[in-house]
C-alpha cells in the first residue's frame, strides 16, 4: 500500500492525496529484549546461541552455590540445568546388569529419571496444594538446580571410590554426601522459602528435605 | 504520527507525546502484574481464610474449590498449619483416654498432608534401614559381596500405599454398605489409617537392632499405640454404621494392623519367629535369593 486515503471532517478544505508521516515510538529498539532476541536468533551462529543457554545455566549454577541472588533463578528458569545434572547422575548410579551377579541392585537409569522427575513435581504440587505462590516450573527449575551440590558429592564418591575401600574411605564418602545433602537443602530453602506462609514453611520444607535425603541415600550407596 | 501542527501557537510538549507511547507499555505491564498480583491476592486470600476457617470462609462449601477436576478442588485437603499436622502426628501414637482422637484432632478438616507424607517417608525409612540391616548382616562375610537393593523401594512402596490407601477405602465400603449413611467420611477413615503408620517411621528404624526379643517388643509397642488409637477412632462409627459388623469389624482392623506390622517385621528386617539368637541365618533372604536365582534362570 503506498497510499492511504484518510477521510477528515472538513468541509471544503482541500485534502491532500497522500498522507506521509514517520512514525517513531520510543523504546521500541532496545528495551523489549524478549522481542529482539526472537528477531535475531535466526540470524546468529549456532555457537552462539548454545554459548547464551550454557552461560545461563553457568549463572544459574552459581548462584545454586552461593545461594544469595535469588533473582536469576527464579525470573529466567529453564530446565536445562536439571536436565543435564540428571542425567549424569542417571548415568553414574545405574546399576550393571552383567550375568555373572545378575543385578547389582542399583536404580535403573530411568529410574533416576523417574525420581527426580516425579519427585519434584510432587514436591512442587505439594508447595502449591499448600497454598504457595510460586509457578510450577520455577519450582521445578529450583529442586533440579539445587541438585548441583549432590551432584558433586557423587563425583567426589566417584573418585573416593579408586582406591580400595576402609572405613576411614567409607567415613570420607559419608561426610561428602552429607555436605551436599545439607547444601542442596539449604540452597532450596533459600529460594522456595519466601513463597509459603510462616505458619506452614516447615510443611513445605520438609518434603524438600525428604526428596534431598532420598538422593544421597543413592548416592551414598552407589559403591562399585 | 509525527506532529507538526502548531494550530494553537503554543509549541507542542514532546514530552507528553513520548510518555504517552511508554504507556502503553505500562498499560500491558499493568496487565500483567495485576492477573499476577490477583493470583498472589486470591492466594493470599486463601490463606488468611486458611487459619480462620477453611472452605466455610468465603463460599458455599458447594461451590469453594470448584469442581472434581481442578486443582483446587484438592487445595482443601492441604489446609493445616503445622502446629496441626504435629499434633496430629503426636497423639496418634499417644491414646488418651476419655479423648476421642478423631473428634478432637481430625475433625472438622482431615488433611491429606499427612497421610501421604507418612506413607512417603515411611517407604524411605524402611528401604534405608533394609539395606543398613543386610550391610550389617555380610559386613563379616568376606565371601559374599554386599550389594544394596535399590527395589527394596518398590516392595515397601506397593505394600505400604496397599495398606494406607486400598484398605481404608474397603473398610469405609464395608461400613457405608452395611449402615447407609456412614458417620465417617472417605477422608477421615484415610486420614486416620494414615497418621497411625506415623510411629512405625521410628520403629523401622529401630528394627536395624537384629535382636530377636527386642524387634518383637517394638512390634507389640507400635501396634498397641497406634492400634488403640485407630480402633477408638472407628469403633462409634462402626457402632453407629450397623451392630452386627461392629465387632468384626473391629477384630479385622486391629488383625490386618497386628499382620501388616509383622509382615513388614519378618520380610524386611529378617525377624524370625523360632530363633532368636542373632547369628543365625535369616529366613528372608535365603528365600529373596531363591526367589532371585529362580527368576534370573529363567531369563
Amino acid at each position: 500500500m503506498n497510499s492511504t486515503t484518510l477521510d477528515l471532517y472538513n468541509d471544503g478544505e482541500e485534502i491532500p492525496e497522500n498522507l506521509e508521516g514517520n512514525m517513531s515510538v520510543p523504546n521500541s529498539g532496545t528495551a523489549q529484549v524478549e522481542g529482539n532476541l526472537e528477531f535475531n536468533t535466526l540470524d546468529e551462529p549456532i555457537k552462539t546461541t548454545v554459548m547464551r543457554d550454557l552461560k545461563a545455566v553457568g549463572v544459574k549454577f552459581q548462584s545454586v552455590l552461593y545461594p544469595k541472588e535469588k533473582k536469576s533463578l527464579l525470573k529466567e528458569w529453564d530446565l536445562w540445568g536439571p536436565l543435564l545434572l540428571c542425567t549424569f547422575m542417571a548415568m553414574i548410579l545405574q546399576g550393571s546388569s552383567d550375568d555373572i551377579n545378575h543385578n547389582d541392585g542399583g536404580p535403573e537409569f530411568a529410574e533416576v529419571f523417574v525420581i527426580v522427575w516425579i519427585g519434584a513435581m510432587v514436591v512442587t504440587l505439594n508447595s502449591k496444594l499448600l497454598g504457595g505462590n510460586i509457578s510450577f516450573f520455577q519450582s521445578v527449575c529450583v529442586l533440579g538446580y539445587c541438585l548441583l551440590p549432590t551432584v558433586l558429592a557423587l563425583i567426589a564418591c566417584r573418585i573416593i571410590l579408586m582406591a580400595t575401600q576402609s572405613t576411614t574411605l567409607f567415613i570420607l564418602r559419608l561426610i561428602a554426601t552429607l555436605t551436599g545433602f545439607g547444601w542442596a537443602t539449604y540452597a532450596s530453602i533459600v529460594f522456595l522459602g519466601d513463597s509459603q506462609p510462616s505458619d506452614r514453611k516447615a510443611l513445605a520444607v520438609y518434603p524438600i528435605f525428604l526428596f534431598y535425603a532420598f538422593i544421597s541415600w543413592l548416592v551414598i550407596s552407589h559403591s562399585n | 504520527m509525527a506532529n507538526n501542527d502548531n494550530s494553537f501557537g503554543a509549541p507542542f510538549e514532546f514530552q507528553d507525546f513520548i510518555h504517552t507511547t511508554p504507556q502503553t507499555n505500562v498499560a500491558e505491564l499493568d496487565v500483567v502484574t495485576s492477573v499476577k498480583e490477583k493470583s498472589a491476592g486470591s492466594s493470599n486470600a486463601f490463606e488468611d481464610a486458611g487459619p480462620a476457617g477453611g472452605e466455610t470462609g468465603k463460599d458455599s462449601p458447594e461451590t469453594a474449590g470448584g469442581s472434581f477436576w481442578t486443582f483446587d478442588y484438592y487445595k482443601k485437603f492441604f489446609d493445616v498449619n503445622t502446629k496441626q499436622v504435629s499434633d496430629r502426628i503426636v497423639y496418634s501414637m499417644v491414646p488418651r483416654s476419655g479423648q476421642n482422637y478423631l473428634e478432637t484432632y481430625i475433625r472438622p478438616k482431615a488433611d491429606l498432608y499427612g497421610p501421604f507424607w507418612i506413607s512417603v517417608t515411611l517407604v524411605f525409612t524402611i528401604a534405608v534401614s533394609r539395606n543398613m540391616v543386610s550391610y550389617l548382616q555380610f559386613v563379616d562375610d568376606k565371601d559374599h559381596h554386599w550389594k544394596y537393593q535399590f527395589h527394596t523401594v518398590s516392595y515397601a512402596a506397593t505394600a505400604i500405599f496397599l495398606y494406607a490407601w486400598l484398605l481404608p477405602l474397603i473398610v469405609w465400603a464395608c461400613m457405608w454398605w452395611q449402615g447407609g449413611q456412614s458417620r465417617l467420611s472417605v477422608l477421615d477413615i484415610l486420614c486416620i489409617y494414615g497418621y497411625s503408620l506415623a510411629i512405625f517411621i521410628p520403629t523401622s528404624i529401630l528394627w536395624i537392632i537384629q535382636i530377636g526379643w527386642v524387634q518383637w517388643t517394638l512390634l507389640l509397642v507400635a501396634v498397641g499405640l497406634s492400634g488403640t488409637v485407630l480402633l477408638s477412632s472407628i469403633w462409634p462409627a462402626a457402632q453407629d454404621a450397623s451392630r452386627t459388623i461392629a465387632v468384626p469389624l473391629a477384630v479385622v482392623v486391629l488383625g490386618l494392623h497386628v499382620v501388616m506390622a509383622a509382615c513388614f517385621m519378618i520380610f524386611f528386617f529378617n525377624a524370625t519367629s523360632s530363633d532368636f539368637s542373632p547369628t543365625s541365618p535369616p529366613l528372608s533372604t535365603t528365600v529373596h535369593e531363591a526367589i532371585s536365582s529362580t527368576a534370573a534362570s529363567k531369563i
